[in-house]
């Protein structure tokens, strides 16, 4: 069984899309006025204001409970995406089938969370708007359009899809020559190869920031959150499932085991910040497992395994002149 | 609720640390039977108090006290009726044995260890409170030199030595590490005071496979810890120094000698790995010559050479080479030696990433959780 085939069988595709109302409009009129007065190109500037005004933290407290729900399958998924380093990687998200049902669980709670902020911010809407026009907007009161409070809600959602395998290739269902055929599947396992040595790249990179983040703030941070050792615990989990659905990688699953044995089996943040041994210990742990993320992130990828397809004449060869 | 557990290496930076202090703690090591805790105190940590202060290490003193087989009054001092100036009867103390040990070593800074403390008696911790309160530094009311660092040892009351657990006003006044055993460490400190290298070979060899007792055996007898072990290969130097030693064969008395110091299961271990050693290449030779150094047919000759390279590995160089003679051995060996190699060196910090070891985990993925699984990894 190749990596593919082994990763087929352990990981699942999902995305969620967030629609939401950010209640700010660009302003037409108002900007060329403000440029005026700035003596600039009225080209040159787009303003845009927050319709709620002084009241627009409201706003941003439903609208951060529905961010939530992203960054809650952001942070226990890897990206899937065949995007290179640096670009953005957007569209689906690889989980690990064991933390599947935990992680549908935890954006389930969340989306109802934010979907009852959206329903105990409603009821204001309507105060809150009338407020912004007669106090915040002040000559752009004429300019600026609101939806309803019916149209507010209705601006919000949150759909997550359904968890689904990885897309493997199986041309014998199709009527095709073999040795097209072959090639075919030979480029989509490429593509997918590319996808999962991301969501690996993604997992030790995430794991080696967090690692280097760990180590300084236990050196030279004064104020240490209880985030450092959570977050170190989840990108342990992070770099064990992708290892574990992927190619069992003894390395990377040692220095997962080094995150959760020294710094994740830390309580409380609280024996940190009371005993140097064990931010010492932290500290040396946090070391080993950045650099080692940092060699392996640096070390050669396993070539895609030969598929049958290598061992076909194709293109400008026999075959193509059998089939022609 | 435990003590923190420390390597040796851990010991050495925090007494580094406590010496820079205003007022340094008593350092006191607890562990197993036999790890050196007193050697290390009485030698290494001297040497480092002596660093730190800029002075020789005779320049720096030793008082040395075993406090199990002592009562109170041995450790404070003993009341004397006497009469004072007027004739009135009263009683005086004499001055605390102890005390007068460290004054007879003329020495300004020095070392006073106690060992055995957690084996010794309620009363005699009560009266060695004062001298472990960093504050108070007296015994029986007499004071001790501001130059001088107290530490004491002591086992873990799984050990099965008489040892209890220690006061908890004591526990609250002192830093308490509870030493961890590093097979790494002690193969230096081994080499470096000539003990036999076949009895070191063999620790390094077995270590992962329990060579060394974790736990005082349930059933009386012998058990085999480093410090058995340096006694064990003392005696196994006088016989192959000696005319009746053929190279190889370690004869029946002679095994019988090892298991009355070490304990039968690891002297058959050492014997047989004496047996072997000669049609075994080493772990300096595989890694010189990982392609070229030989490959033994049997399987478990195999696997001492793999783990003789494996377990002498210390840099990413002699880990690659030792990741290389790996791949030629049995496939099952392959597997379960690779894997462990593989999470030795990120363990270590020298995270293998050639080809040969990204090749590896491609050709064997699948069969890399079985072989952690069923505990192939040997």
């Amino acid at each position: 069984m190749s990596f593919i085939e082994t990763a087929s069988n352990n990981f699942m595709l999902m995305q969620v899309t967030i629609r939401k109302w950010r209640g700010v409009q660009k302003l037409k009129s108002g900007s060329a006025k403000a440029a005026e007065q700035a003596k600039a190109n009225p080209e040159s500037f787009r303003g845009y204001v927050n319709l709620l005004g002084s009241n627009q933290r409201a706003l941003k407290d439903v609208i951060s409970k529905f961010d939530a729900v992203r960054s809650c399958l952001t942070e226990n998924s890897l990206p899937f995406s065949d995007a290179g380093q640096g670009q953005h990687r957007r569209g689906d998200r690889l989980i690990y089938v064991p933390n599947v049902p935990e992680v549908l669980t935890k954006m389930n709670t969340l989306t109802v969370k934010a979907y009852a902020e959206r329903d105990a911010f409603l009821p204001e809407y309507d105060r809150l708007r009338d407020f912004a026009i007669q106090h915040d907007m002040g000559d752009w009161r004429n300019e600026v359009s609101y939806p309803t409070a019916d149209e507010v809600r209705g601006m919000f959602s949150v759909s997550v899809t359904p968890p689904k395998p990885i897309p493997t290739c199986d041309m014998s269902a199709l009527n095709l020559p073999a040795g097209l055929a072959a090639n075919i599947a030979a480029r989509h396992e490429a593509a997918l190869s590319t996808q999962l040595e991301g969501a690996k790249d993604a997992a030790i990179d995430g794991a080696r920031d967090h690692m280097a983040n760990v180590e300084k703030q236990l050196t030279e941070g004064i104020r240490l959150h209880q985030s450092l050792i959570d977050n170190a615990k989840r990108h342990a989990a992070l770099l064990r499932g992708m290892v574990k659905g992927y190619d069992n990688d003894p390395r990377v699953l040692q220095l997962a085991d080094l995150i959760d044995e020294q710094i994740g089996s830390i309580k409380s943040i609280d024996h940190v910040k009371n005993s140097t041994a064990v931010r010492d210990r932290a500290v040396r742990a946090a070391k080993t497992v950045s650099k080692g993320l940092s060699d392996l992130a640096a070390a050669p990828k396993p070539s895609p395994a030969p598929t049958s397809a290598d061992s076909i004449v194709t293109g400008d060869s026999l075959l193509a002149d059998l089939i022609d | 609720m435990s003590h923190v557990k420390a390597t040796l290496a851990d010991v050495r930076a925090i007494a580094a640390v406590n010496f820079k202090s205003a007022s340094p703690m008593p350092l006191g090591l607890i562990g197993p039977v036999g790890i050196a805790k007193t050697q290390f105190l009485k030698n290494d940590f001297r040497a480092m108090y002596a660093e730190h202060l800029g002075l020789s290490v005779d320049q720096v003193g030793l008082v040395h006290e075993r406090v199990a087989n002592r009562d109170s009054a041995e450790i404070a001092g003993v009341a004397l009726p006497t009469k004072d100036a007027d004739g009135n009867l009263i009683t005086k103390f004499t001055k605390a044995p102890m005390v007068t040990a460290i004054e007879e070593t003329g020495k300004e800074y020095g070392i006073v260890l106690i060992d055995e403390m957690f084996q010794s008696a309620a009363d005699v911790q009560k009266v060695l409170a004062d001298l472990l309160d960093p504050e108070e530094r007296t015994l029986g009311g007499w004071p001790i030199p501001d130059g001088w660092i107290v530490c004491f040892t002591g086992n873990r009351i799984q050990d099965k030595s008489g040892a209890t657990r220690l006061l908890s006003h004591l526990n609250n006044r002192v830093l308490i590490l509870e030493l961890e055993f590093d097979i790494s460490g002690w193969a230096k400190w081994a080499e470096a005071n000539d003990v036999n290298p076949l009895a070191i070979d063999c620790a390094l060899t077995y270590h992962s496979e329990g060579f060394f007792d974790q736990a005082v055996p349930t059933e009386d007898g012998a058990f085999c810890t480093p410090r058995s072990l340096v006694r064990a290969a003392d005696q196994l130097t006088a016989f192959m120094d000696s005319g009746d030693f053929d190279g190889v064969t370690i004869p029946r008395f002679m095994q019988v000698l090892l298991g009355g110091v070490i304990g039968e299961r690891a002297a058959g271990m050492l014997c047989r790995h004496i047996a072997m050693a000669d049609q075994v290449p080493t772990g300096p030779e595989i890694h010189a010559d990982p392609e070229g150094a030989n490959v033994p047919d049997s399987t478990g000759y195999q696997l001492l050479a793999a783990n003789r390279a494996i377990n002498s590995a210390e840099t990413a160089s002699t880990g690659e080479a030792a990741l290389q003679y790996i791949t030629r051995l049995r496939p099952d060996l392959q597997v379960s030696l690779g894997s462990k190699l593989l999470r030795l060196s990120a363990k270590r910090g020298w995270v293998l990433t050639s080809s040969t070891a990204t090749a590896f985990i491609a050709k064997f993925h699948e069969l890399l959780p079985l072989a952690e699984a069923t505990g192939m990894e040997v």
